[in-house]
């Protein structure tokens, strides 16, 4: 398992004595060392740290809901209004956004090496522990894909002695059941967590019904000198497409307004398992180093059927099985170290990564032991990285590091002609390709005050063609395009005392051969390229204020500019990113035993997808939600009631346009529903 | 319509369960934070007890037999409730090493006054005053300053000792572990064991491995002379924002 960025410096500085005494205070003994979050703070990046309270109190009910919520992040649903699929973006990448924003659990990578979305629901919030988020290049720990951003999100682990444990049960609007349950047990050295959960929606569009039903396991024998572990983790999930709604100015057809609620692909639907399990052992090595060694394995199965709807003339039907094995292993090293007198922290591992992918595709279901193509993608990463944090003086860190990764892929594809559904197709010829490429980062961070912190850092990362921009049914050969680079620059500043947290950042990202789908590209039928040179700038502001021990607010503010630099695109801005983003989340603990929190999210507007020309004469409109819950505890239970979209706005937060006629469609979001949840502790 | 009504039931409900005190709410507030030095004889040492409760029941079996008006020992939850202030006074209360000598449990507060503002005491705490004042410990001592000696030679000893766990440090693991040792009248550190949990495995070992790092006790010979001690020990793990 791989530490996230903040796990590993916040280790490693955990083991400098200086953070870590004991004191005489009254007459106990009391021994105090920073927590978690101060240290990640105090790093010369923008940070931020979302802890199970946070979610607890959040108006969330899920994992991308809480993440857009947070300056600089936006989501996209492309398929309905639940949680299961959508797309997180950091920085503004619009559609490629999931490519460019790296999603980890516990640290290991969850962005698959093709361009399927990370299942969120997958993840049941109720078993978070935190959330950290990296805004940023994460090149040098993570490597391919953390340009934008990295959102490492950290499981619960086992802790207290005896057993603990929660059951919830929800109900909503749109036929929305659901329970969730977690088991904690500790007996002396050995302990385990146990979190299981199950979903069944209606959603709120026709044909976008939704099932999940998720378990996952940790199981530990911890001492003090180190840890052996066993993580585990399995969901299925059914999800209903239920497509777009269209909009042709010419002949007046607006399905977004007559039949919002509507399906485009009745028979739309994918079909989604996998398991994954993580065994590793982490050991102190004397007082200062300590290894860890894990080895994971991650499988997934998808099934998905797209019905033709288009047209008689030709059977477009087209029915996939996925399958993706992926083992990793990744040992590391976290230790202090002193360097020419200078202390420090040194971060050295290895990533092995390595992927099987094979993709069948055929006419329908019942043909599926006949595919049409069936298309095998090997491919095999390897890094090598080393970090250092250096304290030349007691207020001032230096952080430099390094990665170089080697990515091998070996693609194989079969054309059977005689299959059903085979038509106009070829066999691909076998292809393979290596490419080589650096990370790199260099920051500095120093207190200016015991509250204030002043950073910045200069970094190089990088992201490789997923395996769906290798292969593309409509070209004749694999095609490996260049690698996307990006180098920028972060500055900002961290304000933080007893009653308030501020952060400020800008940043300027350049970036080279940004990898994209030109849908105009290939007669039509679109082709993933390299685009002009592109550029990101922004600011982001993040501030927490506690009022009163009743009343707390937390403030989010994102400016984000995503534009080509060179090109006849030039000045344009790249589609699907909104200019400005903004949240407001208040915390009122009305009484002991009942809290209220509001949230109010604005997303200003932005260009549909497929808009590069930025000459479309409609724009996904800004709009404003408002969330309110309302939770009340008794015992060690706890009633909630949660109205999504209280003012019952009509909206969507994506949409694309054509360029051939005036048209575009979009993936209208539900209006106000709302979610009640009764919990019972043990 | 029926939306609203939904709802408006579903506030209500909430606002109702706020308002009712649960029979079931049990304030765990944590205990105050202290050392409590406590004389037992030597053969009624508490060597298994890892909670409380096994340690009230213990010494109530002793005070059934040797003292007169038994006093409930500090290491009761109970105390929580009294003023941090009393804590300060705790007593050093050395313990005869004959048979007949009593045990010294006492409430704090009671047993500040019996130290140090009423030695004149009758039965076994009396006669444990008066070997205290033919010399034992150090002749122009309060209990109070004794006490507070004592206490700052163990903690002066113990501090390069105790370290934040790492691994509960990374899950935020936070918590007051309660320990019990004897201070021989040789200096020697014995009989380390866990009386309360913090809740984590990892914390209570992290105690106990940083007290069992130290094994003697030089300077406190001379203000234990022909006693021993049996000490609980406070040890509060917590984590800090700033």
């Amino acid at each position: 398992m791989r530490f996230s960025v903040i796990a590993g410096i916040v280790f490693i500085a955990s083991l400098t004595p200086s953070l870590s005494n004991a004191v005489e205070y009254d007459d106990a003994i009391i021994v105090t060392a920073s927590r978690l979050d101060k240290d990640i703070q105090s790093q010369p990046a923008t940070i931020t740290v979302i802890n199970a309270e946070d979610i607890q109190n959040s108006t969330a009910s899920n994992l991308p809901d809480l993440l857009s919520l947070e300056a600089g992040i936006n989501t996209r649903h492309f398929f309905g209004g639940n949680s299961a699929r959508p797309a997180v973006d950091i920085r503004g990448f619009g559609l490629t956004g999931t490519q460019n924003t790296l999603i980890l659990l516990d640290g290991r990578r969850l962005n698959d090496i093709d361009l399927s979305p990370v299942d969120f629901n997958a993840i049941p919030l109720h078993n978070i522990a935190r959330i950290e988020i990296t805004r940023g290049s994460g090149g040098v720990l993570y490597g391919d894909g953390a340009v934008g951003g990295t959102i490492n999100i950290i499981t619960k682990t086992p802790g207290k002695t005896g057993t603990t444990g929660n059951v919830a049960v929800f109900t909503g609007s749109y036929e929305n059941y659901g329970i969730n349950a977690n088991v904690s047990h500790v007996q002396g050295a050995f302990s385990f967590n146990i979190a299981a959960s199950s979903e069944v929606s209606d959603a709120y569009r026709d044909n976008n019904e939704y099932r999940e039903d998720v378990l996952q396991g940790d199981f530990r024998y911890t001492r003090d000198d180190g840890e052996i572990y066993l993580k585990f983790g399995a969901d299925q999930q059914h999800l209903n497409f239920p497509g777009v709604r269209s909009i042709l100015t010419a002949t007046g057809i607006n399905q977004y307004k007559t039949d919002r609620r509507g399906a485009t692909t009745p028979r739309d639907y994918a079909e989604r398992d996998g398991y994954y399990t993580t065994a590793g052992v982490s050991r102190y090595l004397g007082d200062s180093t300590e290894l860890i060694v894990d080895v994971g394995y991650r499988n997934k199965m998808t099934e998905s059927f797209f019905d033709d709807y288009v047209t008689d003339a030709f059977d477009v039907r087209n029915y996939r099985d996925v399958y993706l094995n992926t083992w990793s292993i990744t040992p590391r090293i976290n230790s202090e170290l002193n360097l020419l007198g200078v202390p420090g922290t040194l971060n050295i591992g290895i990533d092995y990564y390595d992927s099987d992918y094979e993709q069948e595709r055929s006419l329908i279901k019942s043909t599926s032991n006949t595919p049409v193509h069936r298309v095998n993608i090997d491919q095999e990463r390897i890094s090598v990285y080393a970090r250092h944090l250096f304290r030349p003086s007691p207020r001032t860190r230096i952080n430099v590091g390094a990665r170089w990764q080697r990515i091998a892929t070996d693609a194989r594809d079969s054309y059977d002609a005689t299959a059903p559904g085979a038509a106009f197709g070829a066999e691909k010829p076998d292809n393979n390709e290596q490419q080589h490429l650096q990370a790199y980062e260099l920051g500095i961070a120093h207190d200016v005050t015991n509250e204030t912190t002043v950073y910045a850092n200069v970094n190089q990362a990088f992201r490789v063609a997923s395996i769906d921009e290798i292969y593309s049914e409509f070209a004749a050969a694999f095609v490996y395009l260049n690698p996307q680079t990006s180098r920028g620059i972060d500055i900002g500043v961290k304000f933080r005392n007893q009653h308030t947290k501020i952060q400020a950042a800008a940043y300027y990202m350049s970036l080279k051969n940004e990898l994209h789908f030109d849908i105009t590209q290939n007669s039509g039928f679109g082709a993933n390229v390299n685009l002009d040179p592109t550029k990101r700038y922004g600011f982001e502001l993040t501030a927490d204020h506690q009022l009163n021990k009743q009343l707390g607010l937390r403030f989010n503010y994102a400016l984000t500019r995503s534009r080509f630099r060179e090109g006849i695109l030039a000045g344009n801005d790249v589609p699907a990113v909104p200019g400005h983003t903004a949240s407001l989340t208040a915390l009122w603990q009305i009484m002991p035993r009942l809290d209220l929190s509001a949230t109010a999210n604005y997303v200003g507007s932005r260009f549909l997808d497929n808009d590069q020309t930025n000459d479309f004469y409609k724009k996904v409109p800004a709009m404003t939600t408002v969330d309110v819950k309302l939770t009340g505890k008794w015992a060690s239970w706890k009633v909630s009631g949660l109205v999504n979209n209280l003012f019952d706005k009509k909206y969507y937060d994506y949409g694309i346009r054509s360029t051939s006629v005036q048209r575009y469609n979009v993936y209208p979001l539900p209006e106000r529903n709302a979610l009640v949840t009764i919990s019972k502790g043990f | 319509m029926r939306y609203f009504i939904g709802i408006s039931v579903l506030i209500h409900v909430i606002v109702i369960m706020a308002f009712t005190e649960s029979p079931f709410v049990i304030y765990n507030d944590d205990p105050p934070l202290q050392i409590t030095l406590i004389a037992a004889k030597g053969d009624a040492r508490q060597d298994e007890l890892a909670t409380s409760k096994a340690v009230d029941a213990a010494l109530e079996r002793i005070s059934a037999t040797d003292i007169p008006a038994p006093v409930r020992p500090a290491v009761k939850p109970a105390v929580k409730s009294r003023p941090r202030q009393d804590n300060n006074n705790l007593p050093l209360a050395p313990e005869h090493k004959t048979p007949e000598t009593a045990v010294a449990r006492k409430s704090p507060k009671e047993a500040a006054l019996t130290d140090s503002e009423n030695p004149a005491v009758t039965g076994p705490a009396g006669a444990r005053e008066q070997d205290r004042q033919k010399g034992v410990i150090a002749s122009n001592s309060t209990g109070e300053n004794r006490a507070q000696t004592l206490r700052k030679l163990l903690y002066t000893a113990l501090e390069p000792h105790f370290y934040y766990p790492r691994l509960a440090r990374r899950n935020g693991w936070q918590g007051l572990v309660q320990l019990g040792m004897t201070i021989k009248d040789s200096g020697q550190l014995s009989d380390i064991h866990l009386l309360k949990t913090s809740g984590y495995p990892l914390l209570d070992n992290a105690a106990l491995n940083s007290i069992g790092k130290i094994r003697y006790l030089p300077d406190a010979v001379r203000w234990i002379k022909e006693h021993h001690f049996d000490m609980v020990v406070h040890v509060k793990y917590q984590l800090s924002d700033f």
